[in-house]
């Protein structure tokens, strides 16, 4: 293996199906990442999307990502444990390479498909649950595991950690990264720091992944300044930042097997959003045939086996449905700020405007 | 990856059909629904329908990522 794979991120939706299709049509499409645990029951997944990817996995093509399992929840529930029920029989319906999943928590603890993802403390307590729950999906799954990189922050402290985090969190699994590059992006621009500075906190000997895609803009006001923050909606062009930090991501990452193209399904609103996702799609494919890599391959993961009872912390708990809650409940970070007092997460340090990004998503997808 | 003939007969055949369900007219739809939908079991029958995903995407579908 001289290159990556390039792939996409698969959606069902038919109005996604019409925009990749050419790409299909042409062999273009050298892997397929499926998110399984976005349909919620069998039945509306559609029959074309069985076949295409029965289709990748019987040429060792297929890779899972997980969106729902909520990596970093305090308390172990029966959400996950089903999770990891439906994960065991996915791994044995599809053949996958590898499977991999957020980092942070859910903000709904019960139904974890309404809620968003939201970053989690960074300490030994969180260091401890993160570790104990990607040994559990690793066992389930029988497949290497990895964590992708979250877009958001509620603080400039945080962002900067979070690589040597995920470098820690990884390791009794002999887990991979995902590097998701949009949400390096998001941090870079939301917190003024370079992309490439960020992406040097991780440990890029471990990025298996590399995720491209676009994203949107939201205005936020503080101190009567409006600033542009930037999320990670998955519904926009990629941006150029991102396309030229590529090739030097790429030569840094020896060991990465898949760059992923992740676009919504539902995001195709003019047709001029599907040219323009085949000219994304085809400008990664430039990058990746014009860049001098230099492969070096590397096991990933290990037979390691999870403790009986799995490690949960009632107060971080407390806390995560609190500050949920709270998100869920406020029009503003000074309401929140009034309101709520956390022991685990340092509130002080957060970012005003990150906190009414923080209540935007929590309302978005509740 | 080359795909299969068979396979690309599939995803060209099921992307047309999306095509005819999203630009049939409302009127007619709705019509063909109710027709559907009179017998035993209206409910299960509207569940079934091919309704293209995006229209309703909180209803059975939540996006991957994305939601940053």
């Amino acid at each position: 293996m001289n290159k990556p794979y390039l792939g996409i991120s698969i959606m069902p939706e038919h109005d996604f199906l019409q925009a990749v299709l050419p790409l299909l049509q042409d062999g273009d499409i050298e892997t397929i990442e499926w998110s399984f645990d976005t349909i919620k029951f069998e039945k509306y997944k559609p029959k074309w999307l069985n076949r295409l990817l029965q289709e990748y996995a019987d040429n060792n093509r297929l890779i899972g990502h997980g969106v729902y399992y909520s990596l970093f929840q305090a308390k172990w529930s029966k959400e996950q444990a089903n999770w990891l029920k439906k994960l065991k029989k996915e791994v044995e319906k599809y053949n996958y390479r590898h499977i991999s999943e957020h980092f942070g928590f859910m903000s709904d603890h019960v139904d974890h498909h309404k809620g968003c993802p939201f970053p989690v403390p960074l300490n030994k307590t969180t260091l401890a649950i993160g570790i104990d729950r990607l040994q559990r999906l690793q066992d389930a799954a029988q497949l290497p595991v990895g964590v992708e990189n979250l877009a958001f922050s509620f603080s400039k402290y945080d962002v900067k950690r979070q690589g040597e985090f995920i470098t820690k969190l990884i390791e009794p699994i002999n887990g991979f990264v995902i590097l998701d590059l949009h949400n390096i992006y998001c941090q870079s621009e939301n917190f003024g720091i370079e992309m490439m500075d960020l992406i040097d906190c991780y440990p890029l000997d471990s990025v298996k992944e590399i995720h491209i895609s676009g994203g949107s803009w939201q205005e936020s006001v503080y101190q009567g300044v409006i600033k542009r923050i930037r999320r990670d909606t998955h519904d926009g062009n990629v941006p150029k930042k991102i396309f030229d930090v590529l090739p030097a991501v790429l030569q840094k990452c020896k060991s990465v097997e898949f760059v992923i193209f992740e676009k919504m399904g539902n995001s195709f609103q003019k047709p001029g959003d599907f040219v323009d996702y085949r000219n994304d799609f085809n400008k990664l494919k430039n990058i990746i045939e014009n860049t001098t890599l230099k492969f070096e391959a590397k096991e990933w993961g290990n037979k390691i086996i999870p403790p009986k009872n799995p490690i949960e912390d009632g107060l971080l708990f407390t806390e995560q449905n609190l500050l949920s809650r709270t998100l869920l409940e406020s029009s503003n970070y000074k309401e929140l700020l009034s309101k709520i007092s956390l022991k685990n997460w340092e509130i002080d340090k957060w970012d005003p405007r990150m906190i009414d990004t923080a209540i935007a998503l929590s309302k978005k997808w509740s | 990856m080359k795909l299969s003939k068979f396979l690309l007969a599939t995803l060209l055949s099921s992307a047309v059909v999306g095509v005819q369900a999203q630009t049939k007219p409302v009127k007619q739809k709705t019509k063909i629904v109710a027709k559907k939908a009179i017998p035993k079991k209206p409910v299960a029958k509207v569940k079934t329908m091919p309704i293209p995903i995006n229209k309703d995407p909180d209803h059975y579908y939540c996006p991957p990522c994305g939601k940053g």
